[in-house]
Formats: C-alpha cells, structure tokens, sequence
C-alpha cells in the first residue's frame, strides 16, 4: 500500500487504492479540529459544515482517484486538485477553524507578530503566487510527481498557498481580517490574476510541458495529452476563476445586506458568533 | 542486435527511482529559480527541452535524441499487407522518403498508442516535409489486430497513418531482417487476456532507405520535432547495411 500519490507506470484502473498518508493528514486535521472546539454545540452551524466539507475536500483532493489521476496520468485532474485545495478547501477550512487556534495564536506577542506578517496582502499574493507557479513548472514537477514524498511535498505547497490567500479575509476566528469592505473584492481580483501565466503557457505552448503526462498511458482514449493539457489550462482559469468570482459575489451581496441592515428596526439579539 | 525491450517497459526517465537527494535537489532548483515564469516559458516553448529520455546522449548520438545505430539497417524485404487488404511493400511505397516503422499491437495499453499519439501531435506541428513523414504501424498480435481493429487503432490518431499486418511468420521474418527480437505472446489468463512482447523502439529509414537511427519509448513530441526535420536533411556517411555481404 502505498502511503501518498505519485506518477506510475503502471496503467489505469478503477480498482480502490487508498493513500494511508492522505487519510491520516485529514484524520490528524479532524482530530485537531475536534479538540479546539470546531464541531461545538456552541458553534453556528455552517461553520461546523464549513469544517466538515473542508475536510471531506482535502480528502477528495488527496486520495484516489483524483489524486492518482493527478500524479501521474491527466494534467487536467491534477488542477481540479489545484482547484479544489486552494479555492475551496482552504478557504472552507480556515472559516470552520477552532477558536483554539485563534486563541492561540493570540496568545503571544510574537505569534501575533509572525501571523501578522504571514496575512499581510502583499505577503500572502507574491508567496501563493511563488508557491503555485514553483508547483506549476516542469523541470520542478516532474521529477518531484515521480515519487510519493515528492508528491506529498507538492500537495503541502498547494495547502500552504492555499492557506495563505484566504488568511488576509478569512482568518481564523476571533481574528479579524486584515482586510474588509471593497479591498477584499479589489484582494480577490488581484488573487484571480497573479497566476495567469502558468494558464497562459499551458494554454500556448506547442508541446505539452510535462513529460510525466506527456508519457503517461491514456486513460481516456480520446484525450491525448495536448487536449489534456488545454483542459487543464481551462480548468485553472474557467474553474479557479469561477470559484473566485464566486466569493466576490457573495462578498458584494453581503457587504449589500450590510449597508442596508441599519434600516431594519427589529430586535438586536446578542449573539455569541457572528453567523458569517 | 537491436536490444528487445518488453512492452511495458518504464519511459526512459522513469525507470530509475529518484532518491531523496534527488527530489531535494529538484525542490532546490524549483525554489531557486530567479525567474520562474522565464523557467516555465522556456520549458513549454522550447523544442529541445532538458529530457532525461535523450540529452544526456546527444552529443554521442550525432546530436539526434534516438540512438545512432553502428551499422544501419535495411527496409524489410516482407510484403505485408494494409488495412484495405491491399499488398503493401515498404521499400517500394517509401522510396526516397522519410519514414517511420513500430511493431506493436492494437490492445497495448500504454507503449502503442502512446507512440502513435505522440507522432500524430508531433506532425500536426511540424511544417514543411517533415509533415510527411510516413508512419507505418504493424500489428503483432494477428490474432486480435485484424485489418479492421488495426485501421481504426491507427487512423483514430492521424487518417495518414498506414496500418499493416502480415502472417506471424512474415512478421517474424521482418523482425529478423531488422536485427529485432520475436514477438512474444503470452499464455491467456484465466479471462483469456494475454501480454504480447514486442520491440517498443521506432524505427527511422531516412531518405536514403536506411534505418541509422532508433528511437526509444520515452522519445517526447518536443524531441521528434526537433529530429524530423535533421533527419530528413542529414548527410548519413555512405555504409553498407547490416547483414549485407
């Protein structure tokens, strides 16, 4: 059994093949989430579900198939693992996070110091961006893809880059953002454009730039590995694009009702977490 | 004798097991490049990629990405036939012109079409002549690859394509003019599937209707495009082929 994805020469098949490594990622993650007070009575629901789907994600995202897929066959599945660990996951992860590690990091003037840095804009897009090109270029990926440590090493990038796009608007509470109102829409955008180029080689380039899926035996007949590699291209920037303009959507309604919400003269509830 | 190499043999570049050293060094070079976006264009622009499938052999190779053989190779004198029945005589047929030989089989999971679709991208982007490049496949597996199963294998990839089978015996013959080891077949399974062991190489008969030069599994579309056009306009020194008194 082996303990996390990598590329293979093997061909394709359906059969279940789990990665022990992944499972235990989320299950210390579960653990983690659990002890801090994620999934208590007290917490508003949708960050309990928040929680859960983050987790059930991060798995998807790291076991079988897609992550076989991903290491080693379809370009294009291993960015709808991009996708879905950095626009999704992360995000979801970071909005059900435990007060414990809110509180713990508050805890200290130097955790504060570190946290302030590391979710400062500016720090956040040039380091994801750093993270999701590095994990992007092939002298890099392929010989990394070819083994599972390698593979478990790129994935890490991916959660860390995912991680620390979300921290400057969504950190974990009783933090707040750095960021709010129209600089978290005018943040997103930026977020949406930095890693272009790597849609944009993958797109216009006349050869397909890895050799690990250039070689990789066909899973699906149809799909040679240059269409492989402009679906992928699509992927990164239709999917990855969506996923963001979907948050600035939500953002814009919320920041909306809020505008509006002094008008309403019904009774204030104190509540002890904000339901956002 | 040209060395056999089983049909599931790993692409070039993979066989071998990085260390961990290995995969630090790749992170290190990841990290450490000044530009990365410059890094990425160079890599998806560049023809002659960095591949552990050739570069290190280039130089002793003539600077082509196959491997240069001692003493080339004659077409097979074998009449096999194409996928409409008709005889088919490849010394007759490529006269004069660049042209591509691979032995494999219609169910191959991964090296056969592998192959095929590599060259069926390569030449839809190459310009000139070398987007004539003749690509002959023959059909190992005669019990499975019938004219039908091989037409649509091959013309699935590129219409140009020329699919081609013969007798096990004439293939077999074809194999040894080539200095090829035989076709394998193994013993069905208990669902009745069953390997068959090929010589994955391609075969490169340059305009002067001899194979100098073969090709590896592992030989990436960015290589071909680089060796079609050398291949076509190459002075190979005047040598007698293999075999021939």
């Amino acid at each position: 059994m082996r303990w996390w994805c990598s590329a293979s020469d093997a061909n394709w098949t359906w059969a279940w093949r789990p990665y022990v490594g992944s499972w235990l990622v989320v299950a210390l993650v579960a653990f983690g989430y659990w002890r801090g007070g994620a999934f208590d009575r007290t917490r508003h629901r949708r960050r309990k579900a928040a929680a859960v789907v983050g987790l059930v994600l991060l798995l998807a995202a790291n076991d079988w198939p897609l992550a076989s897929l991903g290491a080693g066959y379809l370009v294009s599945a291993q960015m709808v693992r991009q996708v879905l660990i950095v626009m999704i996951a992360a995000p979801l992860l970071l909005y059900g996070s435990p007060p414990a590690l809110g509180n713990w990091i508050e805890a200290t003037a130097r955790r504060r110091r570190v946290f302030g840095l590391v979710s400062t804009p500016v720090f956040a897009i040039v380091v994801s961006t750093a993270l999701i090109v590095s994990v992007s270029v092939p002298v890099f990926t392929d010989p990394m893809l070819r083994t599972q440590f390698g593979s478990f090493v790129l994935d890490f990038m991916w959660i860390t880059a995912g991680i620390l796009i979300w921290l400057p608007v969504q950190p974990p509470r009783p933090m707040v953002p750095r960021l709010s109102g129209v600089l978290v829409i005018v943040y997103l955008i930026v977020v949406s454009v930095a890693p272009l180029p790597v849609a944009f080689f993958m797109t216009w380039s006349d050869f397909p730039i890895y050799h690990t899926y250039q070689l990789a035996p066909r899973v699906i007949g149809a799909l040679d590995a240059n269409e492989d590699q402009e679906l992928a291209a699509a992927i990164f920037q239709v999917a990855g694009g969506l996923v963001i303009w979907l948050h600035i959507t939500a953002r814009w309604v919320h920041m909306s009702g809020a505008t509006r919400a002094p008008r309403f003269r019904g009774p204030l509830v104190a509540a002890q977490e904000s339901p956002r | 004798m040209i060395p056999h190499e089983p049909t599931r043999s790993l692409p070039s570049g993979r066989d071998e097991a990085p260390t961990r050293r290995d995969v630090l060094r790749s992170a290190a070079l990841g990290f450490g490049s000044a530009g990365l976006v410059a890094a990425l264009a160079a890599c998806g622009r560049s023809s002659g990629a960095a591949t552990a499938t050739g570069d290190d052999n280039r130089a002793e190779n003539l600077g082509f990405y196959g491997t240069v053989l001692a003493e080339p190779l004659a077409k097979p004198t074998v009449v096999f036939t194409d996928t409409d029945g008709r005889a088919f005589d490849i010394a007759s047929r490529t006269r004069g012109r660049l042209a591509l030989l691979l032995f494999g089989y219609t169910s191959c999971p991964d090296v056969c079409p592998v192959h095929l679709s590599t060259l069926a991208a390569t030449l839809k982007r190459v310009d000139g002549a070398a987007a004539d490049t003749i690509v002959m496949f023959v059909g190992v597996d005669t019990a499975r690859d019938t004219p039908r199963a091989i037409a649509d294998f091959v013309h699935g990839r590129d219409p140009q394509f020329v699919g081609l089978t013969a007798s096990p015996t004439d293939i077999d013959a074809a194999l040894k003019e080539l200095h090829l080891p035989s076709v394998v077949i193994g013993k069905p399974d208990s669902t009745g599937a069953y390997s068959v062991g090929h010589p994955s190489q391609i075969l490169a008969f340059t305009p002067d209707d001899l194979c100098h030069i073969v090709y590896p599994f592992g030989t990436l579309q960015q290589q071909w495009a680089t060796d079609l056009p050398k291949l076509l306009d190459y002075r190979w020194p005047a040598q007698r082929p293999a075999g021939a008194g």
